[in-house]
């Protein structure tokens, strides 16, 4: 069995090879990002070993290989963690990052700093293995910190546009309200438990406490982009379409949720923060929704989707069912990948266009990233067998089988119907019909670096859902029985979903007034979300700010209270006590006034 | 007797005094100024100071005489202020008198105001036992005026100089250039 | 006939205060106080104009009526004691008119209004010896009295003086009047220790002095009257504008100047005694002086006025005013801090 451990190590060191390598003579030689894209093909087969030992024989380990520090009783070590979710995700990201990465080859073959781009990339990877590896808090926080950089450093890959910059800091700082909450706990942790190690916190701690709780529930929200601090996801579609694959389907926006699945041996007995969970799950789920149905830009459709995802699986914590919520992580990074390539080949073919009301007709030019856009599409909205089936469709039922809230359920539903509704639109508005574009020669998808890594990634598409959830080994069991409406509730909304936006849509070939309602304002401007915030709490802090350092302090208390008081009583007081001249009456009785102040005074 | 007449004296010493500083003109200014410098002489001939009296008397008052007439023909004015030319004047006038009132009622009844200055006598004759065995009277001003001869004979000089100084000192300052 | 008219004022103005100093009998002590106040007269009106007689006769009629007042305070310790000479008597009345009269002649707060008006009547040297020379009599008795004194009251006088005199010289732009307060100011200073360690007061004195008759001079010659005519004696001296800086800030009481030296060590003397309140008091007190001082810096040293092109060769003609010992002064008031270790003997 020593396989099992060596391999998973092996599988972890050679994916620093390539960070190695640019320090020699080795790197000259080689094309650097197909090196990158080997490497972790090769990676992607070795880590293969572990996961089918552990789908076999159900192995799992925990590997402490060096003290690191001690601090009086607080041990800190490099530990790792070889379990259900790490190996069966670091599978996962493998296959999506290759597929990624040979597509990149493709989309970025004409960047002048394609090396530094695939090893960002393949730093970005290396820090989610770490983030999902670890054993204790501090690795987690360490590569959870490292994602955040990573991806401020890929969103803004072009920087010289001041979007791709604002995006980058929006990312950066929406995840800094996060880390607040991650260092709380973090710090909780250290004060109640004397430990970082994840199994040592799990045994002296009951999860009754609601402080650290909610600590992790306020990382989660960061990393993952729920409600209250999502914007910066959409905004994140500044960078190249392969960071966003990234990005979406394996690294980065499940972190928050991987991070409140390792907790949930702490987070199922608390009830309250469930439910809090539940809730901002489903707000999160039907407002980004909402968000996607009256976008134009495709990717930026396909970001809301990814963001409505997460809420779903913020909903599957909120139910207790974490191991739900990890097998639609897995599920979703395949199609979302796939989702993500298909709009970067269109986008390239349409001479960067991104805009689905200027596409059309793409059937006919572009059949195979066509074919895997619906593919796509359907695995999301949850078409039984394909991918999305197998772990939407399980949330549902198990949501809909709980006694849970009520409220929560039927906002999760109609998210689901909705994700129906904006796929259909993708799909409607890109793909079928006229073309509403200029021709251009160029258009092809023979590149296999292109075209191999989406047929990968659409077969997996089809398949990988099946696989995964063969193997999976539930411990919380969903409820098996139950009436036929509640079996067919996800199906049933997502078809009437589908229905409703087809019918929708082709109300769109008639003429129509240029006029929108307050309803598609409201979505097309994101709930009015960002100008909220963006603007109105930094004016509130920044006047705030102009008011108490610049006016009261600078101008008030250290200009006005006492240099220029000073200085204009003493004005004062010196033209008081000697503007006079030849008052020599009064400079006598001066002595008259002294006198009798002197005999009163001092008898 | 004698205690009675020197505090009428005294009262009117500080009455002159009074008109003095509420000077209405210069020229009755120094018309009380005389006044008050005469009852001053008048007060220490009354303790028994006939030395003494005489020459302030003499010396101040001869001087100030003087003065007087040199300022006032100096000096005339055409109408000049008297004590009742003026309300404030009368009234700052009759303020004093009225203060004066006041602290001598405080002192006869209260006995509160600290006598500073007891004058007792100024003139005394003192017995003297001569070397050669003869006894005698000798008035204690005019031995006082011996003992500053003879024995402070440097401050004579010193005295001496300073009048000497003085007159040309006046002189500088009056001739003008 | 000047000559020797000159002669005898100059001789009964040093005599008289001479004899203040060596004195010890009350009455001898009072006349040469009075033979210096009466010397000076004709030396503060030497020309007969009204503009000159005026600080005379204000001078004039300040000085005797302190005169009186201690004159009245010499006899009563004469009629308390019997004897003329110097004695100490804890009669507080006696005290009280004593104080009062000497700080009405010193010329500090409650009665310092004269100093400045006479001062700025006369010309540079005439206010020169007016504050330094004149000084030295009244506080002779002052020191020789200095148990006799009373503390609460030459402490608020003091405190008053350096407020008052910090004050007044912001208001100012005739140097002699700066000066004056200055002199006020460095009186107050000379009071506030008195009372604890009068030699100090004397080196207080001592270095007042020099700092004031090295910094009239150097204005004498160049016969500067305001802060404008200094702004434009870069022109007419470049050396002198820094001498004048360093003098100005050694006025002020900055460290490594000798001004420094007497603020220092009466500081120190004060909070040794915990009296802290007046030290501190005083302290803020002095940077008001030090105010007026920088600004004087400011106009002669730091900036450049704008001026005609002909006022700029003024270095070219001769001057022929020469003040004797300008020299040693000035390095004496500028450099004698690292001196002060030799003043053991002081404390």
């Amino acid at each position: 069995m020593n396989l099992f451990n060596s391999s998973f190590i092996m599988t972890l060191t050679i994916l620093t090879f390539p960070i190695i390598t640019p320090l020699t003579n080795l790197y000259k030689k080689s094309h650097y990002p197909g090196y990158i894209k080997t490497i972790i093909s090769i990676s992607f087969f070795l880590s293969l070993i572990p996961t089918l030992t552990m789908f076999y024989s159900g192995q799992e380990a925990t590997m402490y290989n060096w003290s690191w520090l001690n601090i009086q009783t607080f041990h800190l070590n490099i530990n790792i963690k070889l379990d259900y979710f790490s190996i069966l995700f670091m599978s996962v990201a493998l296959f999506v990052t290759w597929s990624i990465m040979e597509f990149s080859l493709w989309y970025m073959h004409s960047d002048p700093n394609m090396d530094k781009f695939f090893k960002y990339l393949l730093l970005f990877l290396i820090t989610m293995m770490i983030l999902v590896t670890a054993n204790n808090l501090f690795q987690l926080f360490i590569g959870w910190e490292s994602v955040g950089i990573m991806s401020f450093l890929l969103i803004g890959w072009w920087h010289g546009r001041s979007d791709a910059n604002t995006a980058a800091m929006q990312a950066v700082l929406y995840n800094r309200i996060g880390d607040i909450g991650f260092i709380l706990s973090m710090t909780w942790f250290l004060l109640y438990s004397n430990s970082w190690d994840l199994q040592q916190i799990f045994i002296t701690q009951e999860g009754t406490d609601i402080i650290p709780m909610l600590g992790l529930l306020l990382a989660a929200t960061g990393k993952s982009a729920q409600f209250g601090l999502h914007p910066w996801l959409p905004s994140a579609m500044e960078g190249p379409t392969p960071v966003s694959a990234l990005l979406h389907s394996s690294t980065m926006v499940v972190a928050g949720i991987f991070l409140l699945i390792r907790f949930y041996p702490l987070m199922q007995n608390n009830q309250s923060l469930q439910t809090l969970c539940l809730c901002l799950g489903a707000l999160t789920t039907l407002f980004t929704a909402i968000c996607a149905l009256t976008q134009n830009d495709i990717k930026k459709i396909v970001a809301f989707s990814t963001s409505s995802q997460l809420g779903l699986m913020m909903v599957t914590i909120g139910i207790n069912q974490p191991h739900l919520a990890f097998l639609h992580i897995c599920t979703h990074a395949f199609f979302k990948a796939m989702l993500f390539l298909c709009s970067g080949s269109i986008i390239h073919n349409l001479n960067d266009e991104q805009d689905i009301r200027k596409m059309g007709g793409l059937h006919k030019t572009l059949p195979i990233t066509s074919s895997s856009l619906m593919i796509g599409s359907m695995a999301l909205t949850g078409i039984p067998f394909l991918t999305g089936f197998y772990s939407k469709d399980l949330i549902i039922e198990s949501a809909t089988t709980s006694y849970t809230n009520a409220w929560a359920l039927v906002i999760t539903l109609i998210a689901t119907s909705l994700t129906a509704v904006y796929s259909t639109r993708i799909i409607f508005f890109a793909l079928l019909n006229n073309p509403r574009f200029n021709f251009s020669p160029s258009m092809n998808e023979n590149d296999p670096t292109m075209i191999n890594p989406i047929k990968r990634l659409a077969i997996s598409s089809i398949l990988a859902g099946f696989f995964i959830s063969y193997n999976i080994p539930i411990t919380n069991i969903p409820q098996m029985t139950m009436p036929p409406y509640m079996k067919f509730a996800a199906i049933l909304s997502t078809v009437l979903g589908f229905m409703i936006a087809l019918e929708l849509n082709v109300m769109t070939k008639n003429l129509k007034s240029n006029y929108s309602t307050k309803l598609t304002n409201f979505s097309n401007m994101l709930g009015y979300f960002p100008p909220l915030i963006h603007r109105t709490s930094p004016f509130i802090n920044l006047s705030t700010g102009q008011n108490l350092a610049s006016l009261m302090i600078d101008l008030i208390w250290l200009e006005k209270s006492l240099p220029k008081t000073i200085s204009q009583t003493q004005a004062m007081a010196s033209m008081y006590t000697s503007t006079q001249t030849g008052l020599l009456k009064l400079y006598f009785l001066s002595f008259l006034i002294s006198m009798t102040l002197a005999l009163t005074l001092l008898f | 007797m004698i205690l009675n007449i020197v505090y009428i004296l005294s009262i009117m010493f500080v009455i002159g005094f009074i008109s003095f500083s509420v000077k209405p003109s210069p020229i009755y200014g120094g018309l009380a100024l005389v006044v008050s410098g005469g009852i001053g002489c008048a007060i220490i001939l009354s303790y028994g100071g006939s030395f003494l009296g005489l020459v302030v008397f003499l010396v101040y008052l001869g001087g100030m005489m003087v003065v007087f007439a040199y300022t006032t023909a100096m000096a005339m004015e055409q109408y000049p202020e008297t004590w009742g030319s003026s309300v404030i004047i009368w009234g700052t006038l009759f303020l004093g008198f009225l203060f004066e009132l006041v602290g001598l009622r405080w002192w006869v009844d209260y006995e509160h105001v600290e006598v500073l200055a007891n004058c007792y006598g100024m003139g005394e004759w003192i017995i003297y036992d001569a070397e050669g065995g003869s006894v005698g009277f000798l008035n204690e001003d005019s031995a006082g005026v011996a003992a500053i001869y003879s024995y402070n004979c440097w401050l004579m000089f010193v005295a001496g100089w300073s009048l000497f100084a003085g007159i040309f000192i006046v002189l500088e300052i009056t001739r003008g250039n | 006939m000047k000559i020797m008219l000159m002669t005898i004022i100059y001789t009964t103005l040093i005599m008289g205060t001479l004899i203040t100093l060596i004195s010890s009998h009350w009455l001898l002590m009072w006349i040469g106080l009075e033979m210096s106040m009466l010397a000076i007269i004709p030396i503060l009106m030497n020309k007969s104009n009204p503009r000159s007689t005026q600080p005379a006769t204000k001078y004039s009629l300040m000085q005797p009526t302190a005169s009186m007042i201690l004159l009245l305070s010499i006899i009563l310790t004469m009629m308390y004691s019997g004897q003329w000479s110097i004695f100490y008597s804890n009669n507080t009345t006696i005290s009280l008119i004593l104080t009062t009269s000497l700080i009405m002649k010193l010329g500090l707060a409650p009665f310092h209004f004269w100093v400045t008006e006479v001062t700025q009547g006369t010309s540079l040297l005439t206010g020169m010896v007016l504050l330094t020379w004149q000084k030295i009599a009244p506080l002779s008795i002052l020191l020789q009295n200095f148990p006799t004194i009373n503390q609460p009251l030459i402490l608020a006088s003091a405190v008053l003086s350096t407020l008052l005199g910090g004050w007044g010289g912001l208001n100012q732009t005739q140097l002699r009047k700066i000066l004056a307060y200055s002199s006020i100011a460095h009186m107050g200073w000379m009071m506030a220790v008195l009372f604890y360690n009068p030699s100090i007061s004397i080196l207080n004195l001592v270095i007042y002095i020099m700092l004031t008759i090295s910094t009239f001079s150097i204005l004498h010659t160049n016969n500067n009257l305001t802060t404008l005519a200094l702004s434009h004696m870069w022109s007419t001296s470049p050396p002198t504008i820094i001498i004048i800086l360093m003098n100005l800030l050694s006025l002020g009481g900055l460290p490594p100047l000798t001004g420094f030296a007497p603020k220092w060590i009466t500081i120190q003397e004060m909070v040794k005694n915990n009296n802290i309140t007046i030290s501190i008091i005083m302290t803020m007190m002095a940077l008001l002086s030090l105010y007026f001082y920088m600004r004087l810096t400011y106009s002669t040293t730091l900036t450049l006025f704008p001026s005609t092109n002909s006022s700029k060769f003024k270095w070219f003609f001769h001057n022929n005013k020469k003040m004797i010992m300008l020299a040693p002064l000035i390095t004496l008031s500028t450099m004698l801090l690292p001196m002060t270790p030799l003043l053991t003997t002081l404390s």
